[in-house]
């Protein structure tokens, strides 16, 4: 009996049924006793073992065919989105850490293009921004602030460097573009440092021609700094 | 007998500080990891908060992550079993275990930590031998699905796909061979 043997053949293949237990008991029977004499299909079979223990397991637990379920569409979407909330959400934490602030309130955080850092004026001075900036007058509507603004032109989107002190200590505040379309977009949020100054770099998704000005909210939502560019 | 369907395996990705890496990990082991969580928790929509949490925890992570010591799957398999205990946990409801196909055979055997650890180990090995079936030709997939899993008899399952007996046979031999080549490509050993 040679491998090309079409009998040899039907035998060989038969392991498959035969390791699964399904062979009629003659047939399994005449496979046995080719077994005994033949070490390529004795490989063969112990090939074929280990995977009839993992579907007789599979076969125990389930009692039938195997359950795909499907992955539901747009899990995909929904992993990218909280990835992506939380590495924002990161990165403002690691803002509000550098400059020593408690917390950051973070109700924008999906859509802002988050905070990136914001340093105090009397740190040495931050690598130069290549970008030029534009300065904008703002509008303090309480009286124990003081603020200064300057724009950077991103491509995408306006950056409001805020200086500024007199902020309520651990008070949170939002800041939002608003668009030439009068809607409020979100460009982060900051913690009030008190006495000492602060820069904060809020970022927007805005561009710069779509952009009319921006406004600053404290906690109760009422503005505090206001800006209309130019 | 049908070529084998070939996915493309590549170098492990390890990268998982961008979207891009997340993404990636995602399409490669994300439909295991809800197959995971499902049965770990018996439910589809506490499943994919589970499955989003996975790759949060992964992204955190992604610094103790060593591709030396285990794959990308190994890892996120271990990291799914810590959100599934944590899903139970916070429901307040009995052991992880619970939502377990087969959890009457691991409560049966001892309801301690070591059981659940082995049980997990068990259904993990399931969800991979699917995976590896899934990913089998047709032809292949069901005729050990219908033979085997479902404990049909030989004639009837031919009848019904239409072919000989002797064909039915070959194709669940060849398809053992297949599924053995494809859980080497998943990196699974048995
Ligand atoms: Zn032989």
């Amino acid at each position: 009996m040679t491998a090309r043997d079409p009998e040899h053949e039907k035998l060989r293949t038969d392991l498959g049924v035969y390791v699964l237990g399904a062979l009629p008991p003659d047939e399994a029977a005449a496979v046995e006793a080719h077994l005994a004499g033949c070490a390529g299909c004795r490989a063969e079979r112990d090939d074929l073992l280990p995977l009839a223990d993992a579907l007789g397991d599979l076969r125990r637990a389930d009692g039938g065919p195997t359950r795909f379920e499907p992955t539901p569409d747009g899990l995909d979407d929904l992993v990218l989105a909280r990835f992506t909330q939380e590495r924002n959400r990161e990165r403002r934490t690691a803002w509000a850490r550098r400059t020593g602030l408690a917390a950051v309130a973070g109700a924008a955080a999906a859509t802002a293009l988050v905070v990136g850092l914001a340093v105090t004026r009397d740190d040495p001075a931050p690598a130069a921004d290549p970008v030029p900036v534009e300065p904008v007058s703002v509008r303090v509507t309480d009286r124990t602030v003081a603020a200064d603004a300057e724009l950077v032109n991103h491509t995408w989107g306006v950056e409001v460097l805020l200086t500024g002190r007199g902020f309520v200590e651990g008070g949170a505040y939002e800041v939002a573009v608003v668009g030439t379309d009068g809607r409020r977009y979100p460009a982060g949020a900051f913690v009030g440092t008190g006495d000492r100054e602060m820069l904060c770099h809020l970022n927007s998704a805005v561009l710069r021609p779509d952009a009319d000005g921006f406004e600053v909210r404290d906690g109760r939502g009422r503005v505090v700094v206001s800006s209309r560019f130019s | 007998m049908p070529a084998l369907p070939r996915r493309p395996t590549g170098p492990l990705l390890t990268d998982l500080s961008g979207e891009e890496g997340v993404r990636e990990a995602y399409a490669a082991h994300g439909a295991e990891i809800y197959r995971l969580a499902v049965r770990g928790l018996g439910d589809a929509g506490a499943a994919q908060d589970a499955v989003q949490e996975v790759f949060l925890r992964a992204w955190r992570a992604r610094d103790r992550y060593d591709a030396s010591r285990a794959s990308l799957r190994t890892w996120l398999f271990e990291i799914a079993r810590n959100v599934v205990v944590d899903a139970q946990r916070a429901r307040g409801a009995r052991p992880w275990l619970r939502g377990l196909v087969d959890h009457r055979d691991l409560e049966a055997d001892a309801p301690g930590a070591g059981a659940t650890a082995d049980g997990w180990e068990a259904l993990t090995r399931r969800i991979l031998l699917e995976e590896a079936l899934r990913r089998l030709g047709d032809d292949h997939r069901r005729a050990l699905e219908e033979t085997y899993l479902a404990d049909r008899p030989y004639p009837e399952v031919a009848a019904e796909l239409g072919v000989p007996e002797s064909t039915l046979r070959s194709r669940v031999f060849y398809g053992l061979k297949a599924l053995r080549v494809v859980m080497e490509e998943m990196e699974v050993t048995l």
